[in-house]
């Protein structure tokens, strides 16, 4: 087992090591999970991937144990991905490792199929037993993360279009150039609004957009 | 299998008691290093690493999960049911999903949800594979204390016989912990209400009286 002294001596036959395949933009962050990972004997990583056509190819080329995903990245995004793989490969194992705590981002991917979800503030310890957990065929989430899902999905969930008006606002559009833009009245874009302040229990469009980028309904 | 833990230092002892202790804990045996006991606690209140609470596809009851595991799902915003009906965690016998990072009024850091599938086809079995699965995650995460509340009362089943579940249950703890070679596991409590504390401590150490020796 990891972070114990290895034992002398005859002993079953040690596993063959979890492959794992790291996705990210970042290549600092890549190299920083690669590191923690070859300092364990049970696992290795056997590529690394800076986009999400990059991680499918990949995945395809090597079908590693587990994925290591990030959500944002350029071209396909980790959702993307994440769907993508699972479409051909719905065994994949793969787990977010992500900035986003919003419980929209973790649904998302959640939905699309990943099996874990951890932030990059996660402790070393924690990402390596995520890991082995997935590899056995658990799941692993951050509990806050969990909450987070289980407080906002009680509130009623804002629709497609409502975060399309929301998207535009959030560009410093106003209500008359959202309405050009989506082809609706400026009546309508005005009752969206106020539907979407319900929703996210916000006092005014600034609040609003800050709700909904905090939880990963917009991006910014 | 070789299966390896290192005699247990006068700190192990201590600490091995003091978490006995913190949780009324009555100690049934000790196997391969590791103290096994009863104790009348649940998932948010039990002091140990990782917290495992058995969760069924379903509960009987027409209102949801009551006793321990409803104050777990409320301890976490409802996080164990909507991740369920959500179909992140099916619940599906055997199946895991581990909450990390989690605060209090959970006492654990770790909880652990397992599957125990239809609670209509519920059979003392099904423990054993859940309780097995279990231990072998407690194993994974290298923690030093775990707790079991299987949960089946707060699930609205009713129809227990105390025997059969000890049996089933000590056994999948005992094939749980055989998957690893080495543990730093030190003690595994199973929960129950402290209504049922005399029968369930009864039924555990019979069992474990009964057992083979190491």
């Amino acid at each position: 087992m990891p972070d114990r002294p290895a034992k002398k001596g005859p002993l079953v036959p040690a596993p063959a090591a979890i492959r794992i395949l790291v996705v990210d933009d970042h290549p600092f962050l890549r190299e920083g999970v690669r590191a923690v990972i070859e300092t364990q004997h049970d696992m290795r990583v056997v590529g690394e991937a800076e986009s999400g056509d990059e991680a499918i190819r990949l995945y395809a080329e090597l079908t590693p144990d587990v994925v290591l995903m990030d959500l944002q990245m350029p071209g396909l995004s980790g959702d993307q991905a994440i769907t993508a793989i699972r479409k051909h490969a719905p065994g994949a194992r793969i787990v977010v490792l992500t900035t986003y705590d919003g419980d929209a981002h973790a649904l998302r991917a959640l939905r699309a199929g990943a099996v874990g979800y951890l932030l990059k503030s996660s402790l070393r310890k924690e990402l390596l037993q995520a890991i082995r957990s997935v590899h056995a065929g658990g799941k692993h989430l951050d509990a806050h993360v969990a909450t987070d899902i289980a407080l906002h999905v009680v509130s009623e969930a804002p629709s497609e279009r409502e975060v399309a008006v929301l998207s535009l606002a959030a560009q410093g559009n106003s209500n008359k150039q959202i309405a050009a833009r989506l082809g609706i009245s400026e009546d309508t874009v005005k009752a969206h609004m106020k539907a979407l302040f319900a929703k996210l229990g916000a006092a005014d469009r600034t609040h609003a957009v800050t709700i909904a980028a905090k939880r990963g309904l917009i991006e910014l | 299998m070789v299966y390896w833990h290192a005699p247990l230092s006068p700190w192990s002892k201590a600490m091995t008691a003091s978490i006995l202790s913190a949780n009324d804990a009555r100690a049934i045996g000790t196997w391969r290093g590791i103290k096994i006991a009863v104790a009348p606690r649940d998932a948010v209140t039990a002091q140990v690493e990782i917290a495992v609470a058995g969760m069924f596809t379903r509960e009987l009851t027409a209102d949801g999960p009551v006793g321990g595991l409803l104050d777990l799902d409320i301890a976490m915003g409802g996080a164990a049911t909507r991740l369920r009906s959500d179909g992140i965690f099916r619940a599906a016998p055997g199946e895991m999903l581990t909450l990390s990072h989690v605060v209090p009024p959970v006492k654990a850091t770790t909880v652990l949800l397992v599957g125990l599938g239809d609670p209509a086809a519920w059979h003392p079995a099904t423990l054993h594979t859940a309780v097995s699965a279990a231990a072998a995650e407690v194993q994974r995460h290298t923690a030093a204390s775990a707790c079991i509340a299987p949960s089946l009362l707060d699930s609205g089943v009713h129809t227990v016989d105390p025997d059969g579940v000890a049996a089933q249950m000590l056994g999948g703890l005992l094939n749980g912990l055989a998957a690893s070679e080495e543990t730093a596991l030190k003690v595994w409590i199973f929960c129950t209400g402290a209504a049922h504390i005399d029968s369930t401590f009864a039924a555990f150490a019979g069992t474990f009286a009964a057992l083979p020796k190491a």
